[in-house]
Parts: C-alpha cells; structure tokens; sequence
C-alpha cells in the first residue's frame, strides 16, 4: 500500500514532540539533575553534587555546616557558598567525595 | 515534491535552532536547571542502557528527558522509519549544509569504491561498542567529551577557556566537518554510532521506501541527491535501512510510483500482491534515459 511521503517525516515529529508533552504532564520530563535533587532538601550523601555549595549541602543533610567542615577536612575558612567543583581553584587536593563522606558519617 | 524538500530544510532549521537555544541557555545559567544538550539527544538512553538495566541507575548527565527521546525515536523508527537523522538531528542538518556550501563553491567531493564505502560503514558499530563499553565502565558520559555533537551545540568552545580535553574534541570534530565537505553525510555514514542503533531497528520498519522493479526505468537519478549514498535505484525492493528518511530520492523520481512509501512491511518482507501497477511505458523509459544523456 502507497503511503505519501509525510508520513513518516511528519508521524516522527509528532512522535517526538508528544512524547515530550506526554513526559512533561506526567512529570517525567526531567532535563537537569537539578530538578531531581533540589538543594537544601533532604540531601544525601549520594545526592551531592558538584554545583551545590556546603551550605547547601549541610542545610539538606541536617548537619552543622562547622561540623560538616570539620568531618570533611576542610580548613574553617573555606568558602561556604561556592559550588563544590570551584573548590579545587582554591583547595587543590580537594574532591567532592569528601564531601559526600563526611555526609555519610554524619547522618 | 519540491515542497517536501523546502519542508524538510525548515525542519532541519527549526530544530537545529532550538538546540542552539538550549546550548546557549545552558551556558549562560549552568546552576539553573536548564537543559544541555547531552539531555536533548535520544542516543544517551543507549548510553546509559546497560548501566540502567543493571543497577537501576543512570549514568551522570544522562537524565529522564534522554530516555524518553530514546522510546520515542524507537516507537517512531519502528512505525515508520527512520526520519530522525534525516529531517531531525542537528548534527545531520550541518552535514547539509556543509555539503550545500560544498556544491555552491564548487569543490569537488569524494567518491570512495564501493568496497571501501560498505567497509568504512561498520565504522559505526565500532563506535558504538567503544562508547557503550566505556560508559558502562566509567557509569558517566564518556562518549561527551568526544561528541562532535557536544563539542558543536555545547557551546564549550565559546564559554569556556581552552583545555587539553577540548582541543582533542575541537580536533575531532574538525576531522568530521572536513569529512562532511567532501562526502556527503560523511559522520552519518561511517562513524554516527546512534545512525548505527536505527540502521539495525530501521529493518523492522513497518514503512519503507520502495523501488517498483515493473515501474522503474533504472535512469538513476534517485541516486545522486541521496545524501547517505544508498543508492535507491539498486533497492530489491526496500531501500536499505540505512537510509535517513529524507524523501530526496522520492521527490526526485521522475516516474510516478516507481519510489514509494510502501506500507505495511514485516521485517522486510514485502507483502504479497502490493507491487503497484507498473506507470511507465517503453516509450516513457526511452524519453527518460534521453533526458539523462542529454
């Protein structure tokens, strides 16, 4: 059977598209690891990220943040509300995983 | 049928744009949640596949929004073939136009045998194996920092200061726009590891292009405007599944009915009895061929 030649060009775009609003109405549209976890709300060891900052992650873990910097080594004075990934212009040998470490010690 | 071409390019247009927007907008607000382009392409639920059934987890940067890309495009492929890469991806946008700017200067393009050509073509599955070991491996984005799709709509060229890692991928993709300037669709046809994934579903298609062996006049001018270089006027019957959906062939056909979208196809098969009525006469063969040697 002949089938004109929109089909398939126009069939993939709707397909497309509907399933992006069909995803965005039931909530599964999820672009960014940002929507997922939201900072400052019931943070995980595993939910920290490299954008958040250590307020952040201390207000969404329900630690102290000096005790929170303590636990992960930091020095006292560190930049509390800097992303976690521009630590290291500043601390060299810092990485993230201590952060998260010390998050999973202290919940 | 020049009105489906002029459609596609519009398309081609409207989606290239969008992930232009995306990429520009992620750079300029990377804390506010907005979407990169790694979430926009349909290839990272591959990606992120073995790692997905595994343990349940994603790897990183891959999101939901990549998932559901990824469904779609398989439900889409398998109902009526794959007109992702062709009217769609953005990356296969530029390779047009890199080969539109070719044809308008004049250069010459590259013909590789054809020995050569179906060789170079399994260039993809390789890709795509190295990427899916690698991701499941490394559980991130492995293939991102390679990705000439990244590399050009991620904008990190643009906003971010030169690093050893950028200038291996600003060097990969100078490979591939170089490539793309002399064969046409040259990423799509030897290395595009996602134009591999929908070569492979592509076959189950339940709609496919279809050569009339009674209407043809084997005058091959379908062959010259394929961008992937499949070679219509060779199809028994189906065009082969790597083929990209953009109707080229279709709309340059000079006989009505000899390329069709034929429907409904079951793995190949054509179905019983739906070879259309043969449209072109001796005397219509021989003005065509006449046309051609002109």
């Amino acid at each position: 059977m002949k089938v004109s030649v929109w089909v398939a060009p126009v069939a993939s775009v709707i397909i497309l598209l509907g399933s992006v609003g069909v995803a965005t109405v039931t909530g599964d549209w999820v672009t960014s690891g940002r929507q997922q976890v939201v900072q400052g709300q019931e943070t995980s060891s595993g939910d920290v990220k490299g954008w958040m900052t250590l307020e952040g992650v201390a207000q969404g873990a329900g630690i102290g943040l000096d005790e929170l910097i303590k636990e992960a080594g930091l020095p006292a004075d560190i930049a509390t509300r800097v992303p976690l990934k521009d630590l290291k212009e500043t601390l060299p040998d810092f990485e993230i995983s201590e952060v998260r470490d010390a998050v999973e010690r202290l919940s | 049928m020049q009105r489906v071409k002029r459609a596609r390019h519009l398309t081609q247009f409207v989606f290239g744009g969008f992930i232009i927007v995306a990429g520009v907008r992620h750079q300029l607000s990377p804390d506010g949640g907005t979407a990169s382009v790694d979430a926009l392409c349909p290839f990272g639920a591959v990606e992120t596949l073995a790692t997905w059934i595994m343990t349940g987890a994603m790897i990183s940067k891959i999101h939901p929004s990549n998932l559901v890309l990824g469904l779609a495009l398989l439900v889409g492929t398998l109902l009526v073939g794959n007109a992702f890469c062709g009217w769609i991806c953005p990356f296969g946008a530029i390779q047009d136009a890199l080969s539109w700017v070719r044809r308008t200067l004049h250069i010459p393009s590259v013909t590789l045998p054809h020995a050569v050509d179906a060789a170079l073509r399994w260039g993809r599955f390789v890709v795509l194996a190295v990427i899916l070991y690698f991701s499941y491996a490394t559980a991130r984005l492995w293939f991102a920092d390679y990705d000439p799709y990244v590399t050009l709509f991620g904008l990190h060229w643009l906003f971010e200061g030169p690093s050893d890692a950028l200038w291996i991928a600003l060097g990969i993709l100078g490979v591939v726009v170089a490539g793309s300037v002399v064969i046409d669709r040259f990423w799509c046809r030897y290395l595009c590891p996602l134009g591999g994934v929908l070569s492979v579903v592509g076959r189950f298609s339940l709609i496919r292009i279809r050569r009339s062996t009674a209407s043809c006049t084997d005058c091959t001018l379908c062959d010259k405007p394929c961008p992937v270089g499949i070679e219509p006027s060779k199809a028994k019957p189906f065009v082969s599944a790597d083929c990209i959906g953009c109707m080229d062939c279709v709309a340059t056909c000079p006989v009505p009915h000899a390329l069709t979208l034929s429907a409904p196809v079951f793995l190949g098969i054509p179905r019983p009895g739906a070879e259309p009525a043969p449209t072109a006469t001796r005397a219509h063969r021989e003005s065509v061929h006449a046309g051609k040697e002109s």
